[in-house]
Formats: C-alpha cells, sequence, structure tokens
C-alpha cells in the first residue's frame, strides 16, 4: 500500500546519499598511491581541484537534467540525438556502467585478498558481492535510497578509525607546497577523477527524486563536497602518516596506517576497516548495478521497471569481472574506464546540452523531437 | 530441480569455507625473534613461542626456543616451521631483537617479509641487542617462560623516556626518509636479564652508534619527545664530604622546543636548537629549594650542565650522521632548492647544530 | 525463490475468489412447538447436550431449549425458572414474566439456532409467532492479571483475557473518547471467531484502515481461532524473519499504540492483540520505558537494542576471530583465549551450534515443564552441563561465556516474537563468519538490513525511523525523551495529524521561579 503518490519519489536528502554512495567506493584506498604517483606532497592539491572540476560537471548535467525534469537521460537520448544514435550511445552507457561495475568488484576481490582472504578464490568474494548486490537492487529505488542512507555511518567509521592515525604525524611532509608543479598536479587530478566517478546517478535518478531543482542541484553539491573532504582527508592523512619514499610503496596507505595501531580492545584495526570499506566498496557497486539495470530495462522497454533487468545486469557484471581479473587485462581495463569516464560522464551529457540547447528541445517541445 | 539446485548451492556455499581459515587453537605463536648475523653470512634466528599451559596440570616454565639458519629471515622462518608442530605464526610477534652486527649491516633486507606479509604484527616492539640476540633468550629461556618480559621493558623504559616510542611501522617510515633517521632501544645482558642500555641510532636503515639511557634522555628530550615520566640525577656540587649531598635529582615536567634551521648561502646551515624545561625537584638532600637564591643558582647551574650534556649528544649523533632531529626534513620543507644541491649524508656532519637548555625548578615535592 | 513460491503460492491476496460468508436463508417460526423443536434438533444434528425442558407458565404450553454445556444452570435457574416461580400464584401478565427473565424476540428459526450455540437459551410458546431467546451464557473468566510474558515492574498490572467483551471494556475504560471506533467481523467459514479492530477515528490513517479491511476481508479460510492465526494472513511479508505485527496482552501498550494512530484486533477467546502497522523498534520498546524516569527509561532502551547486536553478533564474531581473525585480539587477552581453546577437538562453529542448540533444547525444555519443574531444569542444564561440557574439554571456556552472553541478550528483548526471530537470524551470521570471517559477518549483516530496509507493515516502512531516515522520531525510539518534549507523535503509522502535545514544559520554568 502507498501512502501518497509523493512517496514513491526520494527526497533530495535520500539523493545526497545516493551519489555519495555511488561516489565513495574502491577508490577510498587506491585514490592515495594513484595521485601520489604524480602529485607526490601535493597530491591533496589535485584532489581538491578534482572535487571542484567534479562541480562544474555536476552543473553541467543539472542543467541538462533541468531541461528533461521527468526524465532519464535514456529516456531523452533518443529525443536529442536521434533514435539510432541515440539507441547506440544508450547501449554504450549500459556497457560503460556494467564496466565500471565489474571494474568495481575485481578491485575490490583484488584488495581483498591481497589483505585478508589470502586463498579464497576470487570468484567466491565476487559472487559474494554480486549476491548482496543482486538482492538490493532487485528492490525499487526507495529501498536502494534507505539503504544507502543507513550504512553511511560506514563512512564516518573509516574516518573515525583513520583519524587514529594522527598520533603519529609529520606536517613536514606537506611541504613545501606545490613542490611538484602544475603540470604534475593537474596529472593527478587527472588520476583523481576515476575516485570521483559516480555522481552521473544524477542523470539517472534526477525524475525520481521529489522538490525543486535548485534542492536537486543543493544535494548533488553537498553529495561533492562531502567525498572531496573525505578523499582530501584521505589523502592529507596518508600524505603526513608516511615518508614520500615509503609512500610510493604503498598500494592501500591509509590500511597500513591503521595496521600498526593497537588499542587496550582490539588490535589490527584495518581488519575492520576493511569490513567496513567492504560495505561502502558494495555500495558503490550497487549505485552502478542500478544504473546499468535501468539502461537494460530501458533499452529494451521504454519506462519499464529497472527490477526485471538486474539479474541480467549482475550476471554480466560478474561474467565481466571473473573474465577480466587477470591483472594483466586491468591496465587496459582501467585505461579503458578512465577515457571513458570523461566520455560518457562529461563529453555527453555537454553535448547533449549544447544540441538540446541550439535546437530548442526540453521536455515540454519533445514531441517535435 | 529447483530443490537441487538450491541444495546444490548450499552445499558449494559450506564447503567452500577453510581456505583462509586459522584457527587460534592449531597456531603456534612466535612472540620473540631475534636475528642474528651467523658466521658464514647468514641470518640466525631464535625463535620463542608463546607458551600456552592448555591443561591447569601441565605447569612446564620453560618457553619452547627454536633456532634456525637461512638466507634471508622468511627462510629462517620456513626453516623454524618445520621443527615446530603445528603452524608457525608471526603475525603476534611482540619483540623483535636484533644482534649488533646484524643491525650495523642494515635491517631493511631483515624486516621486508614483515612489511610485506598482510598478516605481520607491525606494532611489534623492535630492540637491539649488544653483541648476540640468541644468547640474551638463550640465557633468559633457561630460567623462565618468556611472554611479554621483554615488551613491558621497553614499555616501561618509553615511559619514562628512556627509549624512543617505536614500532615496526614507525621505523619504517623514517627509515626510507632521506631527512630523518630512527633511534631504536639498545638492550643488553645483566646476568640473565635484559637491561636497556640506550638507544641505537641508525642512519638510513643501518645502525651507526649508540647513546647511553641519559643521553639517549636527552636526545628524547631534543626530540621534544617527553613521556609520561623522565627523571635524571645530576651532579651540582664537589664539595660535600657525603657524596649524596653532590647530587640533584630531576624530574621533566614539560619541554617547550623550537627548533630553527637556517641557511645561509651555500651549505651554511644553521640550527638553534631552544629547549625550555620546568622540572621537579625530586631528590635533593640539601634542601633550602624554598629560597629564590638556591633556585636560581640551581636553574643556572642545571642549564649549564644540560646544555654541556646536549651538545655531547648532538655532536655523538653528527659523528654517526644520524638525523635523529629531522633537520634533513625541515630543509626539503623550508628550502627545497639548498636541499637539491646538498648531499646529506656528507654534509649533515658539518652543519652547526647549536643546543641551548634553560632549566626552571618549578616544584620541590612536599618539603622545603 | 521459485521454490518457496510455489509452496507458498496461496497468498489470499492475490486469490481470486474473495470469501463470501455463507448466506442463510431466514426460516419463519413454525406454528406447532413440536415442530420448532424438531426443527433445532435437525439443524443441530441431534447433539446430545442439546437439553428440552418444559415449563410451567400457567395458562400456557412452552418449552425452552438450551445446549447444556454453554449455560450456567445458576443463571437457568435464576434467570428462567425463578421468575416464573416468583410469579405462579399471582395472576400477572406473561409479558412481565419475560422482562423479568430480560427476554429478547425473534421470529427466525436459523437466527435463533446461531443464538442457542452461543449459549443462550431459547423459549418457545405454543400459539406464539415469535420465541424468546435468554441469555444465559456460562462464562469462565481469568482475573485481568498481568500476562506473564510481558511483566512489568511499574503501571497498570492489567492484562487482557479471552473474552472480548471484558478487552474491549478495558480498552474503553482508558480512553474515554467517542473517536474510538470497533468494527466488528467474522472470520472463518468454520469458527466464525468474532473478531475486532480498533482505532481512533480522528488519528488513525484511513488508508490503513482500508487496507486492514481489505485484508481481513480477503481471509478466505476455514479455522481462524485467535488473533494469531490472522497475523499470518495480512501480514505484508511472511517469508520474513521478523514480526510485522505486535502481540501484545498489556492493555496499555494497546491503549499507547492507538494514540499514535495505530490500530488493534482483537478476538474472541484470545488474550493476545495485534497492533499495526509496526516497526522494528516498537518491539524493543515496553511500558515500562514510559514510567520510568527519561533518563533510565532510555539507558534501558540502549540497551535493549544493544541486546539485539549483541545477540546476532557476538557468536559470530567471536568465530570470526578465533579461526580467521586472531591478529585482532589484544596481547593481553590472547594467553587466557589461546589456553581455553587449544585442546578443545572441534571447530569453532560446531562449538557454537553445540552450545546454542543445547540452550535451545533447555529452553524449551523449561517452558512446556511446570513451573518449579523447569527452573530445576534450567539449573541443572546451566550449571551441570556447563560445567561438565568445559571440564570434558568438548567446549571452552570462552565459548560458554559467548553463547551465555548471546542467550541472555536474546531473551532481554520485551517482545517474544522478536526474541525468536533475533534467535533464528544469528545463526546465518554465524555460518557467514565461520566460513569468511569479518566478511561473511558483513555481507550477512548486509542482507540482513536490506532485508529490513525492503521490509513494510500496512505500508509503513518497517525500519523506520533509521530507514527512511527522520530524526524527530528518534526522540522516542533508541532514546525516550521526557514527556513535554514529544511533542509529535512518531510518524510511522501516518496519523491523521502528527501533533501530540503543545508546549507542556512551562511547568519546569514555573519551579525555577517559585524559589
Amino acid at each position: 500500500m502507498e501512502m501518497t503518490k509523493q512517496n514513491n519519489l526520494l527526497t533530495s536528502g535520500q539523493l545526497i546519499f545516493m551519489i555519495i554512495q555511488t561516489q565513495i567506493g574502491v577508490g577510498l584506498l587506491g585514490l592515495t598511491n594513484q595521485v601520489h604517483e604524480d602529485a607526490k606532497g601535493d597530491s591533496w592539491i589535485s584532489v581538491i581541484v578534482a572535487g571542484l572540476l567534479v562541480q562544474v560537471f555536476i552543473s553541467i548535467m543539472w542543467m541538462l537534467s533541468k531541461r528533461f525534469e521527468n526524465q532519464t537521460i535514456y529516456d531523452y537520448l533518443p529525443k536529442v540525438l536521434g533514435r539510432y544514435i541515440g539507441t547506440i550511445i544508450h547501449f554504450c552507457y549500459v556497457v560503460y556502467f556494467m564496466l565500471v561495475a565489474s571494474f568495481i568488484v575485481i578491485q575490490f576481490s583484488k584488495t581483498v585478498q591481497n589483505w585478508v582472504l589470502i586463498d579464497t578464490p576470487r570468484w567466491i568474494v565476487m559472487g559474494m558481492m554480486c549476491c548482496v548486490c543482486f538482492y538490493l537492487v532487485k528492490e525499487n529505488l526507495r529501498t536502494i535510497a534507505r539503504f544507502f542512507v543507513l550504512v553511511f555511518f560506514c563512512n564516518i567509521a573509516v574516518i573515525v578509525i583513520a583519524a587514529y592515525a594522527y598520533i603519529h604525524v609529520n606536517f613536514l611532509y606537506l611541504l613545501p607546497v606545490g613542490q611538484e608543479g602544475i603540470w604534475n598536479i593537474t596529472k593527478g587530478v587527472h588520476r583523481a577523477m576515476t575516485s570521483f566517478a559516480g555522481y552521473e546517478m544524477l542523470l539517472i535518478c534526477y525524475p525520481f527524486v521529489g522538490g525543486t531543482n535548485k534542492q536537486k542541484f543543493k544535494a548533488a553539491s553537498i553529495a561533492n563536497l562531502f567525498t572531496t573532504i573525505l578523499y582530501t582527508f584521505a589523502v592529507l592523512t596518508s600524505i603526513i602518516v608516511f615518508s614520500p619514499p615509503e609512500l610510493a610503496l604503498l598500494p592501500q596507505p591509509l590500511l597500513y596506517m591503521v595496521k600498526a595501531l593497537s588499542f587496550t580492545v582490539i588490535e589490527r584495526p584495518d581488519l575492520y576497516f576493511l569490513s567496513l570499506w567492504a560495505v561502502v566498496a558494495a555500495t558503490s557497486f550497487m549505485g552502478y548495478t542500478y544504473m546499468a539495470s535501468r539502461g537494460l530495462a530501458n533499452l529494451f522497454q521504454a519506462h519499464s521497471s529497472h527490477q526485471r533487468a538486474v539479474p541480467y545486469a549482475v550476471g554480466i557484471t560478474f561474467t565481466l569481472a571473473v573474465i577480466f581479473q587477470n591483472p594483466r587485462y586491468l591496465y587496459l581495463y582501467q585505461w579503458i574506464l578512465s577515457a571513458s569516464d570523461y566520455i560518457f560522464v562529461i563529453g555527453v551529457p555537454i553535448i547533449l546540452l549544447l544540441i538540446s540547447v541550439m535546437l530548442h528541445k526540453s521536455q515540454v517541445k519533445e514531441r517535435i523531437g | 530441480m529447483k530443490i537441487v539446485k538450491i541444495i546444490l548451492s548450499i552445499c558449494l556455499l559450506l564447503l567452500t569455507g577453510c581456505w583462509d581459515q586459522q584457527m587460534l587453537k592449531d597456531d603456534r605463536l612466535a612472540y620473540v625473534i631475534g636475528y642474528d648475523l651467523s658466521s658464514e653470512g647468514m641470518i640466525q634466528s631464535t625463535t620463542v613461542l608463546l607458551k600456552v599451559s592448555g591443561l591447569p596440570a601441565d605447569k612446564s616454565e620453560i618457553s619452547e626456543v627454536h633456532t634456525a639458519t637461512g638466507f634471508t629471515s622468511r627462510h629462517t622462518r620456513d626453516i623454524t616451521d618445520r621443527e615446530v608442530p603445528g603452524k608457525l605464526s608471526a603475525s603476534k610477534l611482540r619483540m623483535l631483537l636484533i644482534g649488533e652486527d646484524m643491525a650495523k649491516q642494515g635491517v631493511y633486507p631483515l624486516l621486508d617479509v614483515y612489511y610485506r606479509d598482510p598478516k605481520s604484527a607491525l606494532n611489534s616492539k623492535v630492540a637491539i641487542v649488544k653483541r648476540s640476540a640468541h644468547d640474551l633468550i638463550a640465557t633468559k629461556t633457561k630460567s623462565t617462560q618468556i611472554n611479554g618480559e621483554f615488551n613491558k621493558l621497553i614499555k616501561s623504559g618509553e615511559k619514562r623516556t628512556v627509549v624512543p616510542t617505536v614500532n615496526l611501522e614507525l621505523i619504517c617510515t623514517h627509515m626510507l626518509d632521506p631527512g630523518e633517521d630512527f633511534a631504536v632501544p639498545y638492550l643488553t645482558q645483566h646476568d640473565t636479564n635484559p637491561v636497556i642500555e640506550g638507544i641505537a641510532m641508525f642512519n638510513d636503515d643501518k645502525m651507526m652508534g649508540v647513546l647511553n639511557s641519559e643521553d639517549s634522555l636527552m636526545y628524547l628530550l631534543m626530540k621534544n619527545k617527553l613521556a609520561k615520566t623522565a627523571s635524571l640525577t645530576l651532579e651540582v656540587d664537589k664539595n660535600e664530604a657525603q657524596k649524596p649531598y653532590n647530587y640533584i635529582a630531576l624530574d621533566f615536567q614539560r619541554v617547550k622546543r623550537k627548533l630553527n634551521v637556517s641557511v645561509d648561502g651555500y651549505k651554511q646551515i644553521k640550527v638553534l636548537l631552544d629547549l625550555k624545561v620546568k622540572v621537579t625537584a625530586i631528590e635533593y638532600p640539601k634542601d633550602h629549594l624554598y629560597l629564590n637564591r638556591t633556585l636560581e643558582k640551581l636553574d643556572q647551574k642545571l642549564s649549564q650542565d644540560l646544555t654541556h650534556k646536549a651538545e655531547a649528544v648532538v655532536r655523538q649523533m653528527q659523528d654517526c650522521n644520524h638525523d635523529g632531529l629531522g633537520i634533513g626534513r625541515r630543509i626539503i620543507a623550508y628550502y627545497p632548492n639548498t636541499w637539491k644541491k646538498l648531499n646529506w649524508e656528507e654534509d649533515y656532519r658539518n652543519i652547526e647544530i647549536i643546543p641551548k637548555v634553560t632549566v626552571e625548578i618549578v616544584n620541590h615535592g612536599i618539603v622545603n | 525463490m521459485g521454490f518457496f513460491q510455489k509452496m507458498f503460492s496461496n497468498n489470499p491476496r492475490k486469490s481470486s475468489s474473495i470469501s463470501k460468508m455463507p448466506v442463510l436463508t431466514p426460516q419463519p417460526l413454525l406454528p406447532n412447538i413440536q415442530e420448532n423443536i424438531n426443527y433445532v434438533k435437525e439443524a443441530l444434528f441431534h447433539t446430545d447436550d442439546l437439553i428440552h425442558q418444559t415449563l410451567s407458565i400457567p395458562g400456557y404450553n412452552s418449552e425452552f431449549l438450551f445446549l447444556y454445556s454453554m449455560c450456567d444452570q445458576k443463571k437457568i435457574r435464576d434467570e428462567i425458572l425463578k421468575p416464573i416461580s416468583d410469579h405462579r400464584h399471582l395472576d400477572q401478565e406473561l409479558k412481565e414474566i419475560l422482562i423479568d427473565m430480560r427476554a429478547n424476540k425473534h421470529d427466525d428459526l436459523e437466527n435463533v439456532i446461531d443464538l442457542l450455540v452461543k449459549g443462550n437459551a431459547v423459549l418457545f410458546i405454543e400459539g406464539f409467532t415469535e420465541c424468546y431467546v435468554i441469555e444465559v451464557r456460562s462464562s469462565h473468566e481469568r482475573n485481568v492479571a498481568e500476562p506473564s510474558n510481558e511483566k512489568t515492574v511499574e503501571g497498570s498490572h492489567a492484562g487482557f483475557v479471552e473474552s472480548l467483551t471484558i478487552n474491549l471494556q478495558l480498552v474503553r475504560k482508558h480512553i474515554e473518547n467517542r473517536n474510538l471506533v470497533v468494527r466488528r467481523y467474522k472470520l472463518g467459514k468454520q469458527t466464525r471467531a468474532e473478531t475486532v479492530l480498533i482505532y481512533l477515528n480522528n488519528l488513525a490513517n484511513p488508508e490503513l484502515i482500508d487496507e486492514i479491511n481489505e485484508r481481513l476481508r480477503s481471509i478466505n479460510a476455514d479455522n481462524i481461532t485467535s488473533t494469531e492465526f490472522i497475523e499470518e494472513y495480512i501480514e505484508d511479508t511472511s517469508l520474513s524473519p521478523f514480526p510485522q505485527l505486535l502481540h501484545t496482552e498489556r492493555p496499555d501498550r494497546v491503549i499507547a499504540n492507538l494514540l499514535e494512530g495505530r490500530a488493534a484486533l482483537l478476538a474472541e477467546g484470545s488474550p493476545t492483540a495485534l497492533l499495526m502497522p509496526v516497526t522494528f523498534f516498537s518491539f524493543y520498546q515496553s511500558p515500562d520505558d514510559y514510567y520510568f524516569r527519561s533518563f533510565s527509561g532510555s539507558f534501558i532502551r540502549f540497551i535493549r537494542i544493544v541486546s539485539f547486536v549483541i545477540a546476532i553478533c557476538l557468536p559470530a564474531y567471536y568465530i570470526a576471530v578465533v579461526s580467521f581473525h586472531y591478529e585482532v585480539i589484544p596481547q593481553d587477552l590472547l594467553l587466557p583465549i589461546k589456553s581455553s581453546i587449544e585442546h578443545i577437538p572441534y571447530p569453532p562453529i560446531l562449538e557454537a551450534l553445540f552450545m546454542e542448540l543445547t540452550i535451545e533444547l533447555l529452553r524449551e525444555a523449561g517452558i512446556r515443564l511446570p513451573g518449579p519443574v523447569g527452573q530445576t531444569i534450567g539449573i541443572v542444564g546451566g550449571l551441570v552441563i556447563g560445567d561438565a561440557v568445559i571440564k570434558a574439554g568438548l567446549v571452552s571456556n570462552a565459548m560458554i561465556i559467548v553463547v551465555a552472553l548471546t542467550a541472555i541478550s536474546s531473551f532481554v528483548v520485551p517482545s517474544h516474537e522478536m526474541s525468536s526471530s533475533v534467535r533464528i537470524l544469528r545463526f546465518p551470521v554465524m555460518i557467514g563468519a565461520s566460513l569468511f570471517g569479518f566478511f561473511g559477518i558483513v555481507y550477512s549483516l548486509m542482507m540482513i538490513l536490506i532485508h529490513l530496509c525492503s521490509l513494510h507493515s500496512f505500508g509503513t516502512p518497517y525500519f523506520a525511523p533509521v530507514a527512511p531516515f527522520r530524526l524527530k522520531d528518534w526522540k522516542d525510539m533508541i532514546i525516550r525523551f521526557p514527556q513535554w518534549k514529544l511533542n509529535q507523535r512518531s510518524n510511522d503509522p501516518a496519523p491523521q495529524k502528527l501533533s501530540q502535545e503543545g508546549y507542556s514544559g512551562e511547568g519546569h520554568h514555573g519551579d525555577d521561579q517559585a524559589e
């Protein structure tokens, strides 16, 4: 029984968490190492710049979504670009989301295998992740959003655990600021962008969120603000805890720095940290799977429920993950993703926006298209 | 058909476990590991296992000790594992002892396995042993079982500001850092017991020298690492007939450190180390500490003495090429261009470090 | 899941035939007494507890019928025989005698038979076109004593009994409000159990009432004997470990919930009321919380929520720690734990299952046995088995502590159904822990949380106010704010008006100034 029609929509508050949980995921652990490769002690600047850049992209997406207030990107793609090109891009989006989702699973299982479940076959870890994901995504969007809000506390707990590392820090590692020069910082920004991905949820969720356009923009911005703060915190903490040569050796500095902490009641907080992070990574995966299955459902039947497409989306993602888990493919995979990230998250929305502005296409006049 | 599938998948799931199971009850836990350089340049390891008395009747007092010689520390662990009934695990290691000869050769290759293994205990304490770690462990275990003895010793040293608070992880970050060096506790043997002799100073991953326990206190104060308590007995007079009247014992209450690194032109590096300490006189048989005159005189005398002590410590540090104060890191941070021109390994010895200690007695206990 | 769907496909809401109560054609009274009696006897298949007696009312040929199993002999004497004998010598009108008997006129035999089955006596008088029905039902009611499974320290000690009338009275007595509505249902084609739905008309959401009404009407079953039977027909998700309707035998709990805009279901013959819609946290609240001071009330509630976490996670956590991640045991605790499990032959999961099973057996045995014996079993089982099992080296000390703590925690829950759900839920978590360590725990907890997020109880989210998050309702969830702070009702039953009090904190400031 639905009490009122309004209840079918997410609140803009829930949108914040939808975006945060999709953005923050496997990147949380690996981000520092990735960015540090180029930007060294200035990595935190790169992360902040990346956050600002993402804010710009969010604005673009918002402007686009505002024009088609009651439609997902899948709905208005064919209307703006024509049926054939639209369907092709639509298909590409679905593939892209699935690739990202399987990349998350691969990264996740790799980290878990390195740190805890050393002998457990990768496909089992992946399978567990996919099962949990399937179990949630087959529910309606409201349930997904509720769950995302609920597990948000994991992020806070992650911060709290990491904050203990401040017992032994050396702020001198940050100095001199700007040591690596603009070029290296820019390269760092590029590397950080992949970890920020997930705000494209805005393109898909937009019509399902209640509230004014302004509220939605605010929600997306708050989400991005939080992600930027969390990432900056993670990177900054890692930089001031480890000396630069050591940091270069550590793929997951956040984990490494809590590994040596010991308290009266517990030791090895990294194991707890990993368990919480598993939830964070899972929500990110769920977010992408949701986007993929919504796309998949729309591909075959417009406006249909995403729920029926979930088994296929999860199944394909799992298969992709199992096939490409080999570290040799992983580099290529990563390269493809960071390139397509720009295309699908930034490129296509800008083009869509330009075309729709030039041709005065929006929801009101949709019939012309 | 569906039921069969479900049952099959449940069975599959239940069978999957056990890959990563490591039962606490089956594993043998290494509690203390010592590494020495053996005669042929190989590594000799001495492993003390955690003594577990499962049944109350089992009351043998002596810990199990295994010795093995191998090429690397991992190799020795594998060899030890062959001797030990049950799987040997170093994931609850509490104390890592390294013989002096080994330490002088460099410790990174020895510790790499600990840094690489996800299960290793990075919070384990590290100490250097004068002569041989094996002898220290062997004599101790002959008489009693070792469970936390070494660890407790080091921990109380840390609390008394005798040794720096370090563990495997904390030394790693300085070991790799060109701009700062680390020091670890240095143990010797007194009868059958281990004793804290002072600290062993490192340059990169090689041990370069030793500071005795009183100098190490000064060293830690200069690093601004005052722990819970720190007490020091100093000679302030030479003329009294009865010896104890010549001495004062201080307890350091608070330390304020100013470390100022300045670079004038090419390689002219000058470090001003200004220490302001507030102390309690915890032992001073001569009394009269309530008089301002006495206090002022003592303050002055103590400041002088401690400044001399500090200078001596600095000299030793520079001789050992041990940049424990992290001066290099400051140069990187504040004078990055100068740093690029420096060859820190060579130039550190030649920089000018000027310590200055100012003592103020703020408390003299409950008698005047 | 297809298997389960098939097994449980008999979903009452999906089934096409909404039950139609069998409609009886009215049967007018027959002119002859004997014919009437025969008709009744035929209709009741000559059941042997049907008694018919001749009454000696002067001037009238009359007979009366009753089911002796349902009737109180004393009442028959007092209400039927006595008025007649009182009036024998006086030449009184029959009418007055009937008034004395408090008899009701009826002219439909079918209806009369139904009444007969309920414990009424029927008086047939020759030549009359109506018969008279006199209520002589025997009733054996318990006292309205405090229910043994929902004891509170303070507050009302009344409890529901098996009589619907008394139960309704208990509720009405406290809510003397014209908005209290009672809706009557007859459920079960065979049992025709009298069931009532009560709610406050100005508070309960009309959509909620419609929904409940719909679900009750769609029950198409032969046997409904008590409220617990109804529960499974009307709850949202039967295949869930979590109870979605709150059982209670306490009138004060029912009243409090009615005043929050919920509805309650009571049935004849059942002392249990069903409250709906409820959230997960309703099961962790007890009337005691409100009788205590705000601080102690909040503390107790907090303890209960902690008990939920302990009951589900503790054994799993212990298993994960000793068989996967013993690195997390602090150094000083390592030696005691290791020495306690060193010589145990079984893996921790088996140890745990064995002990949990023992505790469940003890619990079940304790309930079934009469009072004092039950306690003895508890002591014998708990102390003797526990001690012997350790001495024999089957189970470790640490495991006994863990299992005992878990068992105690699972009994802290004020609601019995939730307590059993919690006890069941910890097994999958334990198995998860024994397969994948912490990851197993995290994944099973995630599954449980997802399930909680997706559950609904009559349209309201089950896990409110945590998911969906609503901070205002936390005032009366894990912590209990002082009454004068609870300005709004909780939002989850979607009451018609949220505000339940104006500013009532004036008293506090008044005290300050009076000094």
